[in-house]
């Protein structure tokens, strides 16, 4: 494949969500609510069945700002939840809210009257970036431009209420409002990217390499620098090696992979004995592909699939008399061999419904008839019996002009 | 001694009465909407319930218990069968309902007897979601519709033997119809339902028209598609249209069932499209057209939402008007 242009749209999909979503992947982290992302995206879906239950298209505008109204109240309820931090952990409530909301959505689908663009909505949280279009990718990089500038403007706010909101709070700032403001740009994100990259991907690309970068930098520079670093590396090398197969898990696969190698590198340089933990993880990862290895040895039951129903099996078709024309066919192969039993059969078909019958009948009797042939206009109705009466008592010879007959 | 007697017969032929000639309506419960459809076309007069929707993927139906109270007191039920609706099984179970059981009087398979397309030679799982018994889709031809018909008849014979004579005779207008609207009232009036059933099925019709010098009375839906009218479609669900109308599939979105397509079938297919000249992609209305659209974008094709079923569209009300719909919105 020298033709390489296929990539540039899935790929600028890619650096747009790791853009974004390295960055709030490190608040994300930092505040603890791992799975506020999962959670701000089935709202979103709940938002645009919601348009689909009122009867809109899920391609409309209206759905699409439905949808991000209810991120917008997933949001005030994530930032407004946050005082009973002390008594029920936000990730219950992101939990609590991910289920309620994925419940209501299949609720609305039900109650629609027409659930014909409900189903698509269900498929909002699957996306596939290779069949992403440009302007989907202009769409979602304008959002991802705008949350941009407002995080970059205040970023120290952000990170001072992440890192810190006690303290945050003791020293005046109203940790409510920018917390609101925080979710607010982080759903608005969420609704742009989620339906071309899929519910899978938003999620590896928001932890995964926020946590690698953990293990390595403490600075903030460091750790999204790194992040960025992987989030482009997997990002490049997975869509280009997906060629033949679905992009979306395979970066996830080459970013847990990363993961795993990440984890490797810091115990060996923790382990008082890094040799020995290198040894360790190494046998351990060996031992693992023995029994995979092992089971894959496990020959294939040759019969997959097993008829249980003895009725499954396939009917003989239903067998039906023999339509006029195939009748007209075996009544001409009869007269050839001199059987006089075909000459009736064609007479009975000069008497049928069907004109075109009557004519083909008609018209090979006339042949076998010769001088006297029977005047009977075959378009004009059924035979009254006039070619049955010579049938019984054919004009002699009738044998010898069997051979001008054409098949039907 | 005599009185006893007198009562025993009164009451056994009483018994004989309500068991051969039910005095309620039959209670008949359909998977699929286009054999509500047709069930409703055979027992005009029977209570008809149908599980699926038109909008919906037969392929996953999760009946609300309302309707599997329906199932529970069925007299007749009539399913597609060719492994489709996978969740029948065990709604059977569920049921408990020992008169519809597969094998039971009041159990029908629609698509008995339909000449199967697409049916594996090997059976294994690596093409995603293979059906062992070939192309269940079987109602997206006209003719096999007129099958369904007879064998939905001969169910209805079995749990309503008073009335079996009428449901035959209903089967045969229903498959005069069918011919009537698939070749046109013309040419059905000129050569015969039957003939021209047995032509169609021979893949000889055209041909044989052809030799006749009878192409231009060829009428109906057949007469409104052009000959080999190239399409591609979302899933490989279409066999039988395209085998009926004699249709060019340039190819399918999905290359594998259920499968989400990779960039190399996307260029190939667009490649393709492009070779052919192919300017029509059809997309069941239960499917996402996010994929066809960008499809389109490529080639210059447009994107035709189509019913899968009766119902899946606003338009296709029955099943008459799903072939309307699917010959004038797509393959015309």
């Amino acid at each position: 494949m020298s033709d390489l242009s296929w990539m540039l749209a899935p790929v600028a999909v890619c650096l747009i969500t790791v853009a974004a979503l390295s960055w709030f992947g490190l608040h994300v982290l930092q505040r603890g609510v791992i799975f506020v992302d999962l959670a701000l995206a089935q709202m979103a879906a709940l938002g645009a069945t919601f348009a689909v239950f009122l009867g809109h298209d899920p391609d409309e505008p209206l759905t699409l700002l439905l949808s991000l109204l209810f991120t917008m109240l997933g949001a005030i309820a994530f930032a407004s939840l946050r005082q009973f931090e002390k008594r029920v952990p936000q990730e219950a409530i992101i939990g609590i809210s991910y289920a309620v909301s994925a419940a209501l959505g299949v609720l609305l689908i039900e109650l629609a009257s027409d659930p014909h663009g409900a189903e698509k909505v269900q498929h909002l949280m699957v996306g596939n970036i290779v069949w992403v279009q440009w302007g989907e990718v202009a769409t979602a990089a304008a959002v991802v431009a705008v949350v941009g500038v407002v995080h970059a403007v205040f970023r120290e706010r952000f990170l001072s209420i992440s890192m810190d909101a006690a303290g945050a709070t003791a020293r005046g700032v109203r940790v409510g409002a920018w917390d609101l403001l925080f979710y607010m740009t982080f759903g608005a994100v969420l609704t742009s990217i989620v339906s071309i990259v899929g519910v899978l991907l938003v999620f590896s690309f928001l932890i995964i390499p926020s946590v690698v970068g953990r293990l390595f930098a403490k600075s903030i520079g460091g750790r999204l620098a790194i992040s960025y670093g992987l989030g482009i590396l997997a990002s490049v090398l997975g869509v280009s090696v997906s060629y033949e197969h679905s992009t979306g898990p395979i970066i996830v696969a080459i970013l847990g992979l990363a993961l795993v190698t990440a984890l490797s590198v810091v115990s060996v340089r923790q382990a008082a004995s890094p040799v020995r933990q290198f040894g360790k993880i190494v046998g351990t990862g060996g031992l693992v592909l023995a029994v995979l290895w092992g089971f894959a040895q496990v020959p294939v039951a040759a019969h997959a699939h097993e008829h249980a129903q003895a009725d499954d099996v396939a009917a003989p078709a239903a067998t039906t008399d023999a339509d006029p024309l195939s009748q007209l066919a075996s009544a001409v192969a009869m007269v050839r061999k001199g059987d006089p039993a075909g000459l009736s059969a064609l007479a009975a078909l000069t008497q049928v419904d069907a004109p075109f019958i009557r004519m083909e009948a008609h018209d090979r009797l006339t042949v076998l008839a010769g001088d006297e042939a029977v005047a009977y206009d075959p378009m004009k109705g059924p035979d009254t019996g006039a070619w049955a009466v010579w049938a019984a008592a054919p004009t002699p010879g009738w044998q010898d002009r069997a051979a001008g007959l054409v098949d039907p | 001694m005599k009185l006893r007697n007198l009562f025993l017969i009164l009451f056994t032929s009483l018994l004989a009465t309500t068991l051969s000639t039910p005095a309620y309506a039959l209670d008949i419960v359909t998977t699929l909407p286009w054999l509500g459809d047709i069930a409703g076309r055979i027992a005009p007069d029977a209570n008809i319930t149908v599980l699926a929707r038109g909008t919906e993927d037969p392929h996953h139906i999760s009946p609300t218990p309302a309707l599997m109270a329906k199932v529970t007191q069925a007299d007749l039920y009539i399913e597609n069968g060719m492994s489709l609706e996978l969740w029948s099984e065990r709604l059977l179970d569920g049921a408990g309902n020992a008169k519809i059981r597969p094998g039971a009087v009041g159990y029908v398979r629609a698509s008995d007897g339909v000449p199967r397309l697409e049916v594996p030679a090997v059976l294994t799982r690596a093409n995603g979601d293979l059906h062992p018994d070939g192309n269940p889709h079987v109602w997206l031809d006209p003719l096999n519709g007129a099958v369904a018909a007879d064998n939905i008849a001969a169910g209805l014979g079995r749990v309503d033997p008073v009335n079996a004579a009428a449901y035959t005779q209903r089967a045969r207008d229903f498959r005069a119809q069918i011919d009537q609207a698939l070749f046109g009232s013309d040419l059905v009036g000129f050569m015969g339902g039957a003939s021209l059933e047995k032509l169609a099925r021979s893949g000889r019709l055209r041909e044989f028209l052809q030799s006749k010098g009878l192409e231009s009375r060829l009428g109906g839906w057949l007469g409104r598609v052009p000959v080999g009218k190239k399409v591609v479609f979302y899933h490989q669900s279409w066999a039988y249209l395209v085998d009926r109308f004699g249709l060019t599939q340039v190819g399918t979105i999905e290359d594998r069932p259920g499968v989400s397509p990779s960039a190399s079938h996307k260029d190939q297919l667009s490649a393709a499209m492009k070779v052919a000249g192919c300017t029509t992609i059809g997309v069941t209305s239960y499917y996402s057209d996010r994929i066809a659209k960008a499809l389109a974008a490529e080639t210059g094709a447009t994107v035709y939402t189509i019913p899968g079923d009766v119902g899946g569209v606003p338009e296709a009300t029955d099943y008459f008007k799903l072939f309307d719909t699917l010959v004038d919105g797509v393959i015309k």
